[in-house]
């Protein structure tokens, strides 16, 4: 969105003109839907610190759980392992598939078991570690029912509407491809304008601030949108997969196990008792070079199944490679042979499967540590920006200088656009921390607890819509922007209140995961009233720059209405 | 060099190479000083500099993390000493330049330190 346009329409003009026309209106289309995108995905960088304030009940279960590992005797692998099993031969003789998880790195923490149900689905219990029996919920025990920070996760790439979902950000994404190409096409002095941004200047302000997050973080962004694209390929570009496997579900479930299970044997209808597990585990924990973090039968019970042993990744080692894959090592449970044997960071497949494996670990930031996830908080955060001040950026330019493209009703469709960029940034960012609030507000216990708290996502974002088109635009943002700073500001209010835990006491406890969150969504609170605070400035700019250009008459109406709105 | 100080030294000296690199520019070099354009030798020294932290940058990428991770970190400090020296322009270009040369020459004198102990 570099040139002003006199003529339209991607055909007139000159190439670059073309490009312009394409970034304009490519970007402007799907511009809210990628600034939600961006700005849930930003936020899903922390997924798990978000979970963790998200559920504060667990804070005391975890901190008790940690005493009572260090003043017990520890249980030895070989008894978690032994209980692990007894529970499944005991309850699940039938399913297709036991895994165990016996201990943490160190050999301690929980002892997990899962399985495949009647239905195929993933099932799960915990044992406990001391006595190996099941633990089952304690009655009256209240639980805290959360989608925690999964929600922007899954938001983020499907919009919580499956696979159509998931065809929508794919179309999106395509298009933020299509706009970051069109763009430093159309970025006539990309080189002379790298560092600039002119502050107080109006138009020139949000093309400056437009162009600068982009270009300085264009490696960031080029990569993210390509590899987001890339992740879901199989469902964008079916066309290999249905040519050699065929269409329908039982073909997509061969190819599935085929690419994740390679090697993966028929039940052969012999029985036989699954072997001691532990002489497996140590073999493949020498073999792989990790402590076991699972141990995986498949077709426990029959002659033809197979002992997968998983490592753990070391945090440490994690950091240094690009593909985050585990250790692992496959067995033959009637002859003890070793089938398969991965190195850690290593991959089934060749090359291939690396690079689906370092394209998802890249997107996902699964490797690099923490400081690596601040960097793509970073830069998430400026691609969020890219998406706002284009969106606002094209109002801007309309406002100052009325263009009618699409005659008659151009006022009117730039209304709704100004309300669409409201609702879509200021809207966006309340729905986001009212989903905090909501988690602290819903009552325990009520059913479906989790779904509440995405209603309440969804009907403040619909509201900010509503309101947006209701108020004059220059009024909504204010009124916004002043919500989502009170929202993010008192939200450790709010937190103190419901659950009594204090930023402060976060911060002498040591738990950053909550401290992070609380100081992330204060900052966040600053900068919006900050937003607000110029906001309540803005308007005599606006004025006096309208005094100079000749407005339709539904523009002055609109302008008449914003100022006794503003007044 | 553990994780941190690797990271501080790479944002330190991408803040420092991006400045320089800003400063090279008559647009910025005038919001610096009161001249009309960057002495000619001031532009070549400026470049030099810019050019020479930004390739530094790889040293505490490697060492911190590793060969294979250092180009997705040494493009993330780029993206963030380019997008400090933005705000810092605007903010203060005196200061932005105090703080860049303070920031590089810290990162150089730590760095030094590290490699002796």
């Amino acid at each position: 969105m570099v040139q002003s346009r006199q003529s339209f329409g991607a055909g007139q003009g000159g190439f670059r003109q073309a490009q312009s026309w394409l970034h304009t209106w490519c970007g402007l289309w799907f511009s809210w839907l990628l600034f939600a995108v961006f700005l849930t995905g930003t936020l899903a960088v922390f997924e798990e610190p978000i979970s963790h304030w998200m559920t504060p009940e667990h804070h005391a279960d975890e901190a008790k759980a940690a005493d009572a590992q260090a003043s017990v005797p520890a249980v030895s692998l070989s008894q978690r392992l032994q209980w692990g099993l007894a529970y499944m031969e005991r309850h699940h003789p039938g399913a297709t598939m036991w895994e165990l998880w016996p201990a943490d790195p160190q050999g301690g923490g929980d002892l997990r078991v899962y399985w495949f149900d009647a239905k195929g689905q993933y099932a799960a219990a915990q044992l406990d570690p001391l006595t190996g029996e099941e633990l089952k919920a304690q009655p009256g025990a209240r639980q805290r029912q959360t989608l925690g920070g999964h929600h922007f996760v899954t938001f983020h790439y499907e919009l919580h509407a499956g696979q159509i979902g998931l065809w929508i950000v794919g179309a999106a994404a395509l298009a933020m491809l299509v706009a970051l190409v069109s763009g430093v096409i159309t970025h006539r002095r990309i080189f002379k304008d790298f560092f600039t941004f002119r502050p107080h200047k109006g138009q020139r302000s949000w093309l400056d601030a437009h162009n600068a997050v982009a270009v300085l973080t264009l490696p960031f962004q080029l990569m993210i949108a390509y590899t987001g694209l890339a992740l879901s390929s199989l469902t964008f570009l079916p066309a290999g997969m249905v040519t050699y496997f065929g269409a329908d579900e039982a073909a997509r479930k061969d190819f599935v196990t085929r690419l994740n299970e390679p090697g993966k044997p028929q039940r052969s209808g012999q029985p036989m008792p699954v072997p001691n597990l532990e002489p497996l585990v140590l073999r493949g924990q020498k073999l792989m070079g990790q402590p076991v973090r699972a141990v995986v039968v498949d077709y426990p019970g029959d002659a033809a199944a197979r002992v997968g042993v998983y490592g753990w990744n070391d945090a440490q080692e994690l950091r240094r490679r690009l593909s985050p894959t585990t250790g692992m090592v496959m067995f033959s449970a009637a002859s003890s042979e070793v089938l398969q044997l991965r190195q850690p960071g290593g991959v089934e497949g060749g090359s291939p499967a690396l690079t689906q494996s370092v394209i998802g670990s890249l997107h996902m930031v699964n490797s690099g540590g923490l400081l690596l996830k601040w960097l793509y908080f970073v830069c998430g955060m400026a691609g969020s920006a890219m998406m706002a001040t284009g969106a606002i950026l094209f109002v801007v330019k309309r406002r100052e200088k009325h263009l009618t493209e699409f005659g008659g009703a151009s006022a009117k469709v730039y209304r709704l656009i100004e309300g669409l960029n409201v609702a879509a940034i200021a809207g966006l960012g309340i729905a986001c921390i009212s989903y905090l609030w909501a988690n602290r507000l819903v009552p325990l216990g009520l059913t479906h607890r989790d779904d509440w708290e995405l209603a309440v996502f969804f009907v403040m974002w619909l509201l900010a819509l509503v309101h947006a088109w209701l108020r004059p635009p220059a009024l909504a943002w204010r009124q916004q922007m002043a919500l989502l700073a009170a929202l993010c500001l008192l939200l450790p209010v709010l937190n103190v209140l419901t659950t009594g835990d204090q930023l402060l006491a976060y911060v002498q406890e040591g738990d950053w995961e909550s401290a992070g969150v609380e100081l992330t969504v204060v900052a966040f609170g600053l900068a919006a009233a900050a937003a607000w605070h110029r906001m309540r400035r803005a308007p005599a700019i606006t004025v006096r720059n309208r005094r100079n250009v000749t407005l339709p008459a539904a523009t002055v109406t609109v302008a008449a209405a914003e100022q006794k709105g503003l007044s | 060099m553990n994780v941190w100080q690797a990271g501080l030294l790479a944002t330190a000296w991408a803040l420092g190479g991006m400045t320089a690199l800003a400063l090279a520019m008559d647009r910025h070099y005038t919001q610096w000083k009161a001249a009309d354009e960057v002495p000619v030798a001031t532009r070549r020294c400026l470049r030099l500099c810019g050019a020479v932290l930004l390739a530094a940058v790889w040293w505490p990428a490697v060492t911190g993390w590793s060969v294979t991770m250092s180009s997705i970190f040494v493009l993330g400090f780029w993206s963030l000493g380019a997008l400090l020296t933005v705000a810092g322009l605007a903010l203060s270009p005196r200061w932005l330049a105090r703080l860049a040369t303070a920031a590089a020459s810290l990162g150089g004198g730590a760095s030094l330190w590290l490699l002796a102990r």
